[in-house]
């Protein structure tokens, strides 16, 4: 537990006053905390403001982390807070917000979700691949915060039942009872996907 | 184990993810094989999950670093209230209530003195106090022996001319000694307690502190 060892000595350096420490735990913890708030939002300028204000809350809750939890752990619970506070806020805008970011123009489409780069595809696979990806991305903005998160934490961003269960703050059971849901919901967004031509699917998907 | 469609929905994402015991592995790979419905719809939710891995990581942004640390860089907004309203609001707080008593109670006392200093004849070396109930003494005059006894409530007197809120009332007092004779002259001229003033003062005053107290309720509204 090497990498425990060093957080809790960030923290304790962090708490002694030593400015520079923070900025060690924000270089260790930035991308994964930055891409959970990007998949949960789909927005990068919204992903930007979410990451910074969970490092800032981070930052000032430092003095109240007791060790009960793994830092790692404790950090993401705050981030995803964060994440669904404001995703709750935002339920009343329309759901446009949300996307914002991801634009299209023309036949194949400028697309701003990024995606990781496929390794050594041909060109079909490549624009296959992508086309997968955009419409899971968009999919994926469609369920519910609640049923988002599970979902990130564990296909992307990879954590087992047990992280995930100690980040949201309830038991194993229920984690896998909130993924079967959002296994399902996110399943209808698609399927409800699939019945409409392919453009109209992606300007109806993206708000309009 | 019961192996049927309703375990296998209630075990969705353990069969997504394969992370079943060999024994119940077994069994589901039983059923779906049987199954059209369940083994369409675990291909799909495996499809799904799939895609979803496919996204992969974005990268940070190179400011989220630096907006970090200026933002924590900055002195914390304190947002308890208490912390914020009570040393702004205190000092005004205490200036108001100091000058509402001062300009009600003060002007009452004055004017039940000035009332019971009667006007003393000029060149006579005695003057008559007409005592209140409950009023300390007032100041006395003594003539034989050519002194002037006055108490210290002179003092008190004297100092209420300054009071900017006794604007039309005066109290003076002089003693002048003439051959061993006390001449004492004294001048009260209170013209006349008009309540109307302390009111508008006490109003003014009030409404100073309101517009002070919303215009800090605002601050704290910003920050």
């Amino acid at each position: 537990m090497l990498s425990a060892h060093e957080d809790n000595e960030l923290v304790s350096r962090c708490l002694q006053g030593d400015s520079t420490a923070f900025n060690h735990i924000v270089d260790k913890y930035q991308q994964r905390i930055y891409n959970i708030a990007f998949r949960m939002t789909n927005n990068h300028d919204d992903a930007l403001d979410l990451a910074q204000e969970s490092f800032i809350r981070i930052y000032r809750a430092l003095a109240s982390y007791k060790g009960e939890s793994a830092f790692s752990t404790w950090i993401h619970r705050i981030a995803s807070n964060v994440c669904l506070d404001e995703l709750r806020k935002k339920k009343r805008q329309p759901l446009v917000a949300l996307s914002t970011d991801a634009t299209m123009s023309g036949e194949e489409g400028e697309y701003s979700i990024e995606f990781a780069a496929g390794d050594e595809d041909t060109p079909e696979q490549h624009l296959l691949r992508n086309e997968v990806r955009r419409e899971i991305a968009l999919a994926l903005s469609q369920v519910s915060p609640e049923h988002r998160i599970v979902l990130v934490l564990r296909d992307i961003q990879g954590y087992s039942y047990e992280e995930m269960a100690e980040i949201i703050g309830v038991n194993v059971g229920t984690i896998k009872s909130r993924l079967n849901r959002a296994r399902i919901a996110l399943r209808e967004v698609l399927r409800a996907a699939e019945h409409l031509p392919k453009q109209q699917r992606l300007s109806v998907q993206k708000g309009g | 184990v019961a192996m049927n469609c309703e375990w296998i929905s209630d075990h969705l994402t353990e069969v997504v993810d394969g992370l079943l015991t060999p024994a119940e592995q077994e069994l589901v790979d039983a059923h779906l094989a049987t199954c059209e419905e369940c083994s369409s719809l675990i291909e799909e939710l495996r499809a799904d999950a799939f895609a979803l891995q496919t996204l992969g990581q974005v990268e940070v942004p190179i400011d989220l670093r630096k907006r970090v640390a200026d933002a924590i860089a900055k002195p914390k907004v304190t947002k308890n209230p208490w912390k914020f309203f009570v040393p702004r609001l205190a000092p005004v707080a205490a200036a108001v209530l100091v000058s509402v008593l001062s300009i009600n109670l003060v002007p009452t006392y004055l004017a039940s003195r000035t009332k019971s200093l009667q006007m003393a004849p000029e060149g006579v070396g005695q003057f008559q106090t007409v005592g209140i109930a409950a009023e300390p003494p007032q100041p006395q005059a003594k003539s034989g022996t050519g002194d002037i006894v006055v108490d210290d409530k002179q003092t008190v007197e004297s100092s209420t001319e300054s009071n900017p809120s006794m604007r039309n009332s005066s109290v003076t007092f002089s003693v002048t000694t003439i051959d061993g004779a006390e001449m004492s002259t004294f001048g009260a001229a209170a013209e006349s307690e008009k309540p109307s003033m302390w009111m508008v003062s006490s109003a003014a005053g009030s409404t100073v502190f309101l517009l002070w107290g919303a215009l800090v309720y605002h601050w704290y509204k910003r920050q």
